[in-house]
């Protein structure tokens, strides 16, 4: 097989769980709240900001800034949906939308107003150079953003799965009236939901600090990325996000590869319409059973 | 135990229940029967907070519960198998009955209650790993039951648990509530199936239109002319 080919299937794997880990979260707070996050872009870019800021200041690698950075995120989310999302939660879901909306712009101006428009690159010490395997070259950024991908998203299964409150979270989101009704606290589920998925798109955006130079707009591109990715998946399905992830990293990749970067986004978007057209609830989309 | 006093509930602006009174006594078997629409859901709903009361009082067990939430009244013991069931249909029948045990007061006697669960309901231990959603109606009620017998119920409410049931599940869902009820646990219950939940019944309350109608010994009523009228809805 011809090695660039391969070399471009990889990176795009590689890129595309990061992406995945974004859109978990994405699709996590859309499965648990009914709600379209749309700061989740910008906590995104906070997220790359507190892993710049903390690694620059303390001379700590990225991969422990992340930690902080992980922390950080869970918090905003929680604090978002606790003291904002949850005050409006009986009115219509799009002025919950445009809240969310709301917290975007302000989280990017806040970063602009601090940090200035102008592009912040982390130098990593933490490597030396890419890995050579025969032909194909892999960045240990990259290698290691992968892993990290696979750890967290591994936790956030034993959360969901094995824990009280990770339970409560997917009870409430199978049947939110259902859970009132075994003493489910809907407020707090809610919030903790709202963190779990900052957290994730916090963390994504940790471990793209290292890899891409970043900007207090950079989230924007991401947003979208992770809107169409979630879709594809199945809004709420968290396995489907994760392998819409990765199919999204994979076809950006290969077309730039084949047609030239330019031709990446385009090439994602069309096959997200043409997808839709085919089957409106995505990939790996329910159809919405809904219980009353 | 339950003691509702004039209690007004609205569904937006609309006056739906009205100056309702009813009692549950320690250990008892309370139906709420009434035609379609008439208000059954809305009360009990109302008991359990997901409706929000207008004005009245609720108290349990002397205690003044009206401005209570969802999760304190389930701490308080009162527990609701609502109407539709409201399962959670993508997880085992095993998670479901697990989630009954969520609130603190159910968290100490688990392993317990899934023992009594067991008791109550054989059949269930079969299907433990199948998801909810693929159940039938007769088999997601008994989850729904279990449920709720996880979380230790001292007030049990049941929403017309029979509906969608086959005859022979019905009668099985009758038995199996009589034998929660002979546990000490009191029993407050919505059916169309006024005859059969009559015979089970100690006490009987009617709704029409929102209030209550007719009330009193459940035999009493099951004989009581007025009862066919409110059923004619007349
Ligand atoms: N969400 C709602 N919005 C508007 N009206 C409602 C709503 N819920 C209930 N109602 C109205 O309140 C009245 C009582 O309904 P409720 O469901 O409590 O009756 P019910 O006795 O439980 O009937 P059923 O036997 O069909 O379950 C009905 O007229 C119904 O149309
Ligand atoms: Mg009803």
């Amino acid at each position: 097989m011809n090695m660039q080919f391969f070399q471009a299937f990889l990176d795009g794997t590689l890129m595309g769980g990061v992406y995945a880990l974004a859109a978990l979260g994405l699709s996590l707070i859309f499965g648990v709240m009914k709600i379209t996050n749309f700061a989740h872009g910008a906590m995104m870019t906070v997220g790359m900001y507190a892993v710049y800021v903390v690694s620059t200041s303390l001379g700590i690698s990225p991969y422990i800034a992340l930690v902080f950075a992980a922390i950080t995120l869970f918090a905003l989310g929680y604090i978002i949906q606790h003291f904002l999302i949850d005050k409006i939660s009986d009115a219509p879901t799009h002025n919950q939308l445009l809240l969310t909306l709301g917290v975007a712009y302000i989280l990017e101006n806040g970063l602009l107003a601090v940090f200035s428009p102008n592009y912040k690159t982390l130098n990593v010490d933490d490597f030396d150079g890419a890995i050579q395997l025969g032909a194909i070259s892999i960045s240990p950024e990259k290698l290691v953003a992968f892993a990290v991908v696979l750890i967290v998203t591994a936790v956030i299964y034993i959360v969901l799965y094995k824990t009280r409150i990770g339970k409560a979270i997917r009870a409430c989101s199978q049947n939110k009236e259902g859970a009132k009704l075994m003493g489910i606290v809907i407020k707090k589920t809610n919030a903790v939901a709202f963190g779990i998925g900052a957290l994730c798109t916090g963390i994504a955006g940790a471990l793209l600090t290292p890899i891409l130079s970043i900007y207090p707009t950079l989230g924007e591109t991401f947003q979208l990325k992770c809107f169409v990715i979630a879709i594809l998946g199945g809004m709420g399905n968290l396995w489907g996000a994760l392998i819409s992830g990765l199919i999204v990293g994979i076809v950006e990749s290969l077309t730039g590869y084949i047609a030239g970067g330019s031709w990446s986004d385009l090439t994602v978007y069309a096959a997200f319409i043409l997808i839709l057209l085919v089957k409106p609830s995505g990939l790996f989309g329910r159809s919405n059973r809904r219980e009353h | 135990m339950l003691e509702i006093n004039n209690l007004y509930v609205n569904i937006g602006n609309l006056s739906i229940i009205q100056d309702v009174s009813l009692k549950v006594g320690d250990g008892e078997i309370v139906a709420l029967i009434g035609a379609n629409g008439m208000g059954k859901t809305t009360l009990v709903r109302a008991l359990s907070k997901l409706n929000s009361v207008k004005s009245g009082k609720i108290f349990f067990k002397g205690e003044d519960i009206t401005d209570l939430s969802a999760d304190k009244i389930v701490e308080k013991g009162i527990i609701q198998v609502p109407e539709g069931r409201k399962l959670f249909p993508q997880m085992s029948v095993i998670e479901n009955i697990e989630m009954g045990a969520y609130a603190k007061r159910a968290r100490t006697k688990e392993k317990e209650n899934l023992e009594y669960v067991f008791t109550v309901f054989p059949e269930l231990k079969s299907m433990l790993k199948q998801a909810c959603g693929n159940l039938s109606g007769g088999q997601q009620q008994m989850v729904a039951i279990a449920r709720s017998i996880m979380a230790s119920p001292e007030l049990l409410i049941l929403d017309e648990p029979s509906i969608g049931l086959s005859p022979i599940a019905t009668q099985k869902m009758f038995e199996a509530i009589e034998l929660i009820n002979k546990s000490g646990i009191g029993i407050l219950i919505t059916e169309q199936n006024v005859q059969q939940v009559l015979k089970m019944a100690d006490t009987a309350y009617a709704m029409q239109q929102g209030k209550i109608a007719l009330s009193g010994k459940a035999s009493d009523i099951a004989a009581d002319d007025e009862l066919k009228k409110i059923y004619i809805g007349m």
